[in-house]
């Protein structure tokens, strides 16, 4: 400490600035592999991608510059650019509303005290970490119009089932009936949430008269809110980013009925060969998304409540 | 005492701070360099992230070093290629030649692997693969090579193998083996109901009326299989033999509009939606194979199938497609090719020679009981399954008047605008005569501009 007073001349001071540089330094130093790793896979494709999306670029032959060109082509040329999207914000749309409702009313019952609770909680979270094509296999089985299990059980109440997957109506509705089966993540969430709800503010309802419905409307829903609203934006950015099933199930049919805006994207890049186009277009789903996460983060000031924010006030 | 403790400790921390980041830095630079460094050709100095191939050079006469390492991409299985390098090292032992099986997404390492500048010396390219890098210079024209070989005689090879892979007058790829599409049929489901089996000079009409006979839609049993209507490819059948034609020979036009096409198409799309001789898509969805569990009796596909039908223990037998105007058919192969960036072009021709040659080309065929390219090979039948009782002598000659799959520049975009115009005929929201002319305007505006 003394040596380091002498040495600079700035008495204690410029030693304790010192000792934080170098811890400054230190600390870069140990997240630096993963800064390494964030720039060099991370931040670098990013950046070349925003580059490629003005070029013309069939990987196999030099790219060329075009400008915007890729762009105005998506808006203006380009029907399966269109129905894509329309695809894709369908599916958002009533998917992941239905994702939220079953996933909270699926961690409501296992936070019930009932009996081999963890066998349930297991069971449930189980799909959410099977691998997506190995999901994407079974329901096509489950979809099968003659012998699948979905059909033979309308059977049996009377009610002929759809071709589903074959079908242009039943396609889509069948991928997102399919999406319920893999809450396991949010449920998870909201089961976390709902035990972090303090049991006084229940009690104290209950004193005040509330039933159940009112606890649940006036208690559980106001604290559960920011649990909402991070499944709501994680389940949007996932649901834009919808690819496995399509590409597993359906390859983007019956007539392009199942054409997720990230399949039209693959299929793009790797069966068109418009690396350029590709990239543009995954440069619009990044700004759709950003548009969108920046909505509901407005929105989310009238309907998620904070209780630190009321603490503080 | 205590200045010099912390003297030492200060020097002490000065030279761990230093030590490491001499550590991390030269870790990184090490990371980027390795990242770049092991791929077997230097990636050219380009601002832009792909290779841009050179021209070519002509082979020159230079003596292979005694030591030369080459490696060798396919997609279907490493058990023959292993026999092949075997009997390969036996002439040529100075060659290693190192096996690179991509069983999945060979068509997009291929791509990212052209893009990176670091395809293997040879690659055995599916057709639309192969003719899209021999148009992008990706890979060299073999024709040099072919005519320094003596014994290579190009009159053995059939002449829509030898032909399909000339790109402006550059041969970019040679191919070894192949399998075509023939209507396999099941001689129980025929015999029961007393129906007689299928000639080779067959007509559309009679497979219907075959077929007819055979289907009892109720019960779940057709007569045919259903048409796959994902798979493009299948469908072009129907076109050729009907007379017509997808593209002209040159890839600047699309000929679905041509009657032929229209009317081929719109056939089997009237037989699929009737549902009397064949499931619908929705019936065939998620079956698995109705041929091979006995609920179809005539299946036309690639005659990879021939072993499963075998395993399956299915007592069948095989003949041509039917026609209604001419007698073509669907034929599958690769071709194989030498990547412009290889640094060992006269090591990778003496392996392709093999691969291609009668020996080499030998050992794969028999292996996958597919004919051989070459009509010598065929000789030796290579696609005959022991012990089974068909009419094998069928198979070969697809290769006289089969067609392989077409191949046209911008392939992808192209092919996804007929997909969706088929589809829409198959699953009948349009007729062909309704879609097909303009998909085929819209094709030939693509392949104008390619």
């Amino acid at each position: 400490m003394k040596i380091f007073s002498r040495r600079s001349g700035l008495g204690d001071r410029p030693a304790l600035t010192r000792r934080r540089l170098n811890q400054t330094i230190e600390g870069y130093l140990f997240i630096s592999p993963w800064v390494l790793g964030f720039v060099l896979f991370t931040a670098g494709p990013v950046v070349a991608s925003l580059v490629l999306s003005f070029f013309e670029w069939s990987l196999i032959q030099p790219p060329h510059f075009i400008g915007f060109e890729n762009y105005a082509k998506m808006f203006s040329a380009d029907p399966l650019f269109w129905k894509s999207l329309q695809v894709t914000l369908t599916y958002v749309a009533v998917s992941v509303p239905l994702q939220i409702v079953f996933a909270l009313f699926l961690a409501i019952l296992l936070n019930q005290k009932v009996r081999m609770v963890p066998v349930f909680r297991t069971n449930f979270y189980l799909p959410s970490v099977v691998s997506g094509v190995a999901i994407s296999v079974l329901w096509l089985w489950l979809y099968q119009p003659d012998i699948g299990l979905i059909n033979e059980l309308l059977r049996y109440v009377g009610i002929k089932g759809p071709a589903w997957l074959v079908s242009e109506q039943w396609a889509l509705p069948a991928i997102i009936g399919m999406s319920l089966w893999t809450v396991g993540g949010p449920m998870i969430i909201f089961l976390a949430g709902l035990q972090d709800i303090p049991q006084e503010l229940c009690e104290a309802a209950e004193l005040d008269g509330a039933g159940e419905w009112k606890k649940f409307r006036h208690v559980t829903l106001p604290m559960l809110s920011p649990v909402i609203f991070f499944n709501l934006v994680l389940g949007l950015i996932a649901g834009f980013q919808t690819f496995t099933q399509a590409y597993v199930m359906t390859k983007g049919g019956p007539l392009n009925a199942t054409m997720f805006y990230a399949l039209y994207l693959y299929l793009n890049a790797f069966t068109y060969l418009k690396m350029g186009y590709a990239s543009a277009l995954a440069w619009v789903m990044f700004l759709i998304i950003l548009a969108l996460t920046l909505v509901q983060l407005k929105l989310a000031r009238y309907w998620v409540y904070y209780e630190y924010e009321v603490a503080r006030r | 005492m205590t200045d010099l403790n912390n003297e030492v400790k200060c020097i002490s921390r000065r030279h761990f701070l230093h030590g490491t980041l001499a550590i991390l830095g030269g870790g990184a630079v090490s990371a980027i360099l390795g990242a770049c460094g092991p791929t077997p050709t230097p990636v050219p100095p380009t601002a832009t992230p792909v290779a841009k191939p050179t021209t070519p050079p002509l082979p020159t006469p230079t003596p292979i070093p005694p030591k030369v390492e080459i490696t060798y991409a396919f997609h279907d299985t490493d058990e023959p290629r292993k026999k092949m390098v075997k009997v390969f090292n036996e002439t040529f032992p100075g060659i290693t030649v190192n096996l690179n099986w991509i069983a999945e997404g060979f068509r997009e390492k291929c791509l990212t692997m052209a893009a990176a500048g670091t395809l293997p010396d040879v690659i055995r390219l599916w057709e639309p693969i192969a003719l899209d890098f021999g148009r992008a210079n990706q890979v060299i024209d073999l024709q040099p090579y072919i005519d320094k070989q003596p014994d290579f005689n190009p009159k053995d090879l059939y002449e829509v193998f030898y032909d399909f892979a000339l790109i402006k007058g550059k041969r970019c790829g040679l191919s070894d083996g192949w399998a075509s599409h023939f209507a396999f049929y099941n001689k129980v489901l025929f015999d029961v109901a007393g129906v007689p089996h299928p000639k080779p000079d067959w007509s559309w009409a009679d497979y219907v009326s075959i077929a007819k006979k055979l289907s009892k839609p109720a019960e779940k049993l057709w007569g045919s299989d259903t048409i796959p209507i994902g798979w493009l490819h299948y469908s072009y059948k129907f076109i050729w033999q009907n007379g017509g034609q997808v593209y002209n020979p040159d890839y600047t036009e699309c000929l679905l509009d041509r009657p032929e096409a229209i009317d081929g198409l719109q056939f089997w799309a009237d037989q699929l939606l009737k549902a009397e001789i064949m499931p619908t898509p929705a019936q065939a969805a998620g079956m698995g194979d109705l041929f091979k569990t006995g609920r179809v009796a005539i299946h036309r596909m690639g005659s990879w199938v021939m072993k499963g039908l075998v395993d399956a223990g299915l007592v069948w037998d095989v003949v041509p497609e039917p026609r209604r105007k001419e007698r073509r058919t669907l034929i599958h192969t690769a071709f194989n090719a030498i990547a412009t960036t290889s640094k060992n072009k006269d090591a990778a021709w003496k392996w392709l020679n093999f691969a291609v040659g009668p020996e080499g080309s030998f050992i794969y065929t028999s292996f996958l009981t597919f004919p051989a390219s070459r009509r010598s090979v065929n000789e030796r039948k290579p696609w005959v399954i022991k012990d089974v009782d068909a009419h094998w002598e069928y198979i070969p000659q697809a290769g006289e008047y089969g067609f392989i799959v077409p191949a046209p520049p911008k392939v992808g975009e192209v092919e996804k605008l007929q997909s969706d115009a088929f589809e829409a005929v198959y699953l009948g929201k349009k007729k062909a005569a309704e879609v097909l002319p303009e998909v085929a305007r819209k094709v030939t505006e693509i392949l104008r501009k390619a």
